[in-house]
């Protein structure tokens, strides 16, 4: 899968060097993010591919982390949060997108039709894509009775499946920690815990700036995280729906990873239609 | 390594084998750690300890006394001999030779015309006693002297295998040289006649490596010889043959990795790589030649359940490896005689000197057992004394995978390893009593194990599937190739491999401790064990008396085929049918949500997508349950339980979240050092941070605000405000948070209620 393209991947080295959006505790394929706006850091606690209920922690250590890190220029830090706090809402208009063109390829009954009647070519690749995926895995259980080749594949997705619900239950259960740093100094900390309360410790002489730059950060990573939130419920919902339609053996949960590419793909094909109109990526 | 596959090793390693008395493993699990000590002899004292007190707890349920004995210095340094000997044997076969162990130009090595035959009477036998069995295996002895020609030898009187004599010393006084076969001074099939008592374990492998060896043990019973020499020569010469139909019965005992293992390594691949070679599989786009033997013609494959093997064989199957079942394929039910069974299961032991030991160690624990732990009762596993009294097994051929399916040794090859102990596990060394009894019965052969089977000698611990000796053994004896061929050419040249290279591993590892890990080296080690201890029951030179493909008869039932689905992909794509409004539909609604001009659909394929064709049925529902096998189930089912997990969680902490909706608390803290307080945040230390402002929102709308004032009693207004936006933003982010969750909450209990 392609990564979803980033904020970062356009800005000159140079300028990136003092800004730093970094975000760890997930771990989502292709550690892409698929809001485009942070650089997911690899995190220890993050690599279970099994897990129970007691398996995810709720403790402040090892939650969402979003690392902030700007420049003590503070026109530049404003602008740049401005900007990604933009993209940050473009992504949740463009989730609603997303959430239609699957409503409809839904409601269009291919999801109903038979893998050999499915005209593939002529369809959008996301929707191409789901499809072949939708039907590899309606065959799956007789395919993967038969060879150990299917039965891999069948593994993989298995567990790209349970990878992915592992995630999503971190995100919806962990604590969020936010922390911006100005010109390589710590300034604000700002823990939310599940229930929504805010515990910010400021450092002692920060200045009237610095405080609004780590609300705004504050800002931006709350929004990141209701966007994720939208994306998980979308990609449940879609995949729910779609397994019902296509009679999958197994079901929403199978599909999890597949309908979760195709959103991935979808927004990467809204971003480049955007970058090609001239339009704010 | 797969995760499912990591499972089998985690923890301790358990062994093939249930103790009848303990109904626990007769060798106790051990960590891979423990066990790699023990292969390279370097026990730790608590090693020993564990093996003695292992000893004694059985020799406390038996009554039998201590049963260990130190080695002597000179018996060790003849089995270092011995051990030399053996070695270089098998370095030469397999490195230095290419496949066959025969010298070049014998020939085809299924034709005894070629290679020969021989038979080798002990010299322990009285005399009498060995013209009576002479006498009575005369008219196989006949059919081999015709095949073989001047190729054909009777090893008896001066030629017999004298007591206590190695193979080279038996080659030196026949005048045989080592390495490559040379039928001309023996030949390549070998039949030994005796117990293991009258010619042991040690010499059959031995002669083993580079010949193909079978042994016969009826001990005096003249008329069971007689029976099996009329039923090989009946089946030799064409008087009957068999259906191309190979049966599976492998037991899953709850609670038992070991069989969890055979069932889901063994027996299901083994079960998938046939039918596949029947050319009845998928077709595997590898991309690599397919270098398997192949099978001459498709064979009926009957899964443990006994039906034929179809893409939705289930896991249930396994109930149906029980007694009664394996007594219908033992010749209780002559409709459901194979002429190929292969079992995967625990072959019952005894402690030493068990009343039942002779009698029954060895035979086949069946599903009917509750589990580990269980007590073993009589019914739960299937001995001689069950092959019914009147079942006709001619032409049969089976395959234990089974502890002591085969036999059992007087003396423990581990324990004598691993603590320089002779450990004596039987009273004397016996051959198993179920494949007599099933030879006594027209069976023509059995492959079986001598002492322990080890499980994890199919699977490396890399999670490669070595499982290739077994695949190439059985599909040379599904093409009618003398089970002393195909065992050559599979578990002989593992086992030359394997010993050759861990003599050298075992060597390296003097020098360099961490030249191997532990589960490297126990992998190498059972599988050499593993490869070793299989032995032929009956006739190396006997084939399977099948049916060939022109007097098949027309009813036979076309078993082994796959049902599968449609073929997927654009070939397949029918471009003849009408557009369907739907297609129409769907394409102008995603125009109406995509981009018009999309990066990466060329405005053909926009073009083809408006009119290209489609028809819609429905498709064929298939139940999860469908979707088991290969133990992914119970990776699937804890996806499912994992998702409801996650849907009910959700639940809950919304509840939960009701609850503290009531209140909403902001605090605003300073402190000195905000790294350090970072790092408490990590460590779960307390935060050393002044409290600065505090806002609790209550659920009627009420506001309980503190602030902290400064040395001059003036609230620091830049704080209060940062603290007042703060107080602004919890608010819209819990509203928001909620929202989101709440919704997704819904959509996932739908998906409860729906039951995906």
């Amino acid at each position: 899968m392609p990564s979803a393209p980033n904020i970062d991947d356009h800005r000159p080295q140079s300028d990136s060097d003092s800004f730093r959006f970094t975000f760890s505790g997930l771990d989502l394929p292709d550690s892409a993010d698929p809001l485009g706006v942070w650089q997911f850091a690899p995190s220890s606690t993050t690599s279970t591919a099994r897990f129970a209920a007691q398996d995810v922690p709720a403790s402040e250590q090892d939650g969402l982390r979003w690392h902030i890190e700007l420049p003590a220029a503070d026109s530049e830090a404003r602008a740049e949060l401005s900007e990604r706090l933009s993209a940050v809402d473009r992504r949740q208009a463009q989730l609603d997108q997303v959430e239609q063109r699957l409503s409809e390829l839904q409601s269009s009954q291919l999801t109903a039709t038979r893998d050999a009647k499915i005209p593939y070519a002529a369809l959008p690749d996301p929707e191409s894509e789901l499809l072949r995926a939708v039907a590899a895995l309606q065959r799956a259980p007789t395919a993967y009775a038969q060879n150990r080749r299917d039965a891999s594949a069948y593994q993989k997705v298995l567990d790209r499946a349970e990878q992915l619900l592992l995630q999503f239950r971190r995100l919806v259960q962990y604590y969020a920690r936010v922390e911006t740093a100005i010109g390589a100094q710590s300034v604000g900390l700002t823990v939310v815990d599940w229930s929504g309360d805010y515990r910010t410790t400021w450092q002692d002489g920060v200045t009237a700036s610095e405080l609004a730059r780590h609300l705004d950060a504050v800002r931006l990573a709350m929004a990141s995280r209701h966007a994720l939130l939208r994306l998980v419920s979308v990609v449940t919902s879609g995949a729910l729906e779609l397994a019902t339609k296509a009679s999958v053996p197994g079901g929403q949960v199978l599909l999890l990873p597949a309908v979760y590419k195709y959103v991935r793909d979808v927004l990467e094909e809204l971003d480049r239609y955007a970058e090609s109109q001239g339009l704010a990526g | 390594m797969p995760d499912d596959l990591s499972v089998f090793f985690e923890g301790e390693l358990v062994f093939n084998g249930i103790n009848a008395v303990t109904g626990d493993y007769g060798q106790p699990p051990l960590s891979s750690e423990a066990l790699a000590r023990l292969i390279r002899g370097t026990p730790l004292p608590a090693d020993y300890r564990a093996f003695v007190e292992h000893q004694k707890k059985l020799a406390v349920l038996t009554d039998v006394g201590d049963r260990l004995q130190r080695v002597t210095d000179a018996q060790i340094a003849l089995r270092i001999k011995a051990e030399q000997i053996r070695l270089s044997e098998l370095r030469f076969k397999a490195q230095d030779q290419p496949s066959w162990p025969v010298i070049p130009g014998a020939g085809d090595p299924t034709d005894l015309a070629n290679v020969g035959w021989a038979v080798i009477f002990p010299a322990e036998l009285h005399p009498g006693v060995s013209e009576e069995i002479q006498t009575a295996l005369q008219p196989l002895l006949e059919l081999r002297k015709e095949q073989a020609g001047e190729l054909y030898r009777l090893l008896d009187g001066a030629d017999a295998y004298r007591p206590g004599e190695r193979k080279d010393q038996y080659f030196s006084r026949i005048g045989v040289g080592p390495g490559l076969a040379d039928p001309r001074e023996l030949p390549f099939y070998v039949l030994l006649v005796g117990t293991p008592e009258q010619i042991p374990y040690s010499f059959q492998y031995q002669l083993d490596v580079m010949r193909g060896v079978g042994r016969l043990d009826f001990s005096s019973d003249i008329e069971a010889y007689a029976a099996y020499a009329q039923a090989v020569v009946a089946a030799e010469r064409g008087e009957f043959a068999r259906p191309r139909r190979m049966a599976f019965w492998a037991p899953k005992n709850r609670g038992d990795r070991a069989t969890e293992m055979s069932a889901r390594l063994l027996v299901r691949p083994l079960l998938e790589n046939l039918v596949g070679i029947a050319g009845e599989r998928t077709a595997m786009d590898t991309g690599l030649p397919d270098l398997d033997v192949p099978l001459d013609v498709d064979w009926e494959l009957l899964t443990p359940s006994g039906v034929p093997f179809s893409a939705d064989l289930s896991s249930d199957d396994v109930r149906y490896a029980t007694w009664s079942h394996l007594y219908d394929l033992l010749g209780g039910d002559p409709d459901q005689l194979p002429a190929l069974l292969f079992t995967a299961s625990h072959g019952v032991e005894f402690p030493a000197n068990h009343p039942a030991q002779v009698e029954e160690q060895g035979a086949l624990l069946c599903q009917d057992w509750p589990g580990l732990g269980a007590d073993v009762l009589r019914d739960h596993y299937f001995t001689a004394a069950d092959v019914d009294g009147r079942a006709d097994l001619a032409g049969l051929m089976a395959v234990f995978f089974a502890c002591h399916s085969a036999g059992t040794p007087e003396l423990d090859q581990f324990a004598s390893q691993a603590f320089q102990v002779r450990e004596k596990i039987a009273p004397f060394s016996f051959t198993a009593a179920l494949p007599q009894r099933m030879l006594q019965r027209g069976a023509l052969a059995v492959l079986g194990h001598v002492e322990r089977a080890w499980g994890y000698s199919f699977i490396s611990p890399g999670g490669r599937l070595e499982n290739q000796a077994f695949v190439t053994a059985m599909r040379m004896l599904m093409n009618g190739d003398p089970i002393g061929m195909a065992t050559d050419a599979s578990f002989n040249m593992r086992y030359a491999e394997m010993s050759s290279d861990l003599s050298a591993d075992l060597e390296e590892l003097k020098w360099d401790p961490s030249y191997l890990d532990a589960d490297e080296l126990v992998y190498r080690w059972t599988a050499n064990n593993d490869a070793r201890s299989y032995v032929v029951l009956g006739d190396p030179a006997a084939r399977l008396p099948l049916v060939t493909p022109e007097t098949e008869p027309e009813t036979r039932p076309d078993l082994g085929t796959i049902t599968g689905a449609e073929p997927a992909g654009e070939d397949a794509l029918d471009v003849s049918m009408a557009p369907s409004p739907q297609a129409q539909a769907f394409a102008s609604q995603i125009d109406a949500v995509r981009p018009p001009t999309s990066p990466g659909t060329s405005s053909a394929t926009a073009q083809a997508w408006e009119t290209d064709r489609i028809s819609v049925a429905p498709t064929e529902a298939i139940g999860p349950q469908s979707a088991i096998g290969y133990g992914l189930e119970d990776q699937f089912e804890q996806l499912k339980t994992s998702l409801r997990s996650f849907t009910r969680q959700l639940a809950t902490s919304l509840g939960n979240a009701a609850e503290d909706l009531v209140t909403l608390d902001v605090r605003t803290y300073s402190a000195a050092d905000l790294a350090a307080v970072a790092r408490a945040l990590d460590n779960r230390e307390e935060i050393q941070a002044t409290l600065r402002a505090l806002t609790r929102v209550e659920f009627d709308g009420d506001l309980q605000v503190y602030v902290a004032e400064k040395e001059n009693q003036r609230v620091d207004e830049t704080f209060w405000a940062i603290h007042k936006a703060m107080v602004e933003e919890a608010q819209n982010s819990r509203a928001n948070f909620l929202a989101t969750m709440a919704e997704l909450a819904t959509r996932l209990l739908d998906s409860l209620r729906i039951g995906i």
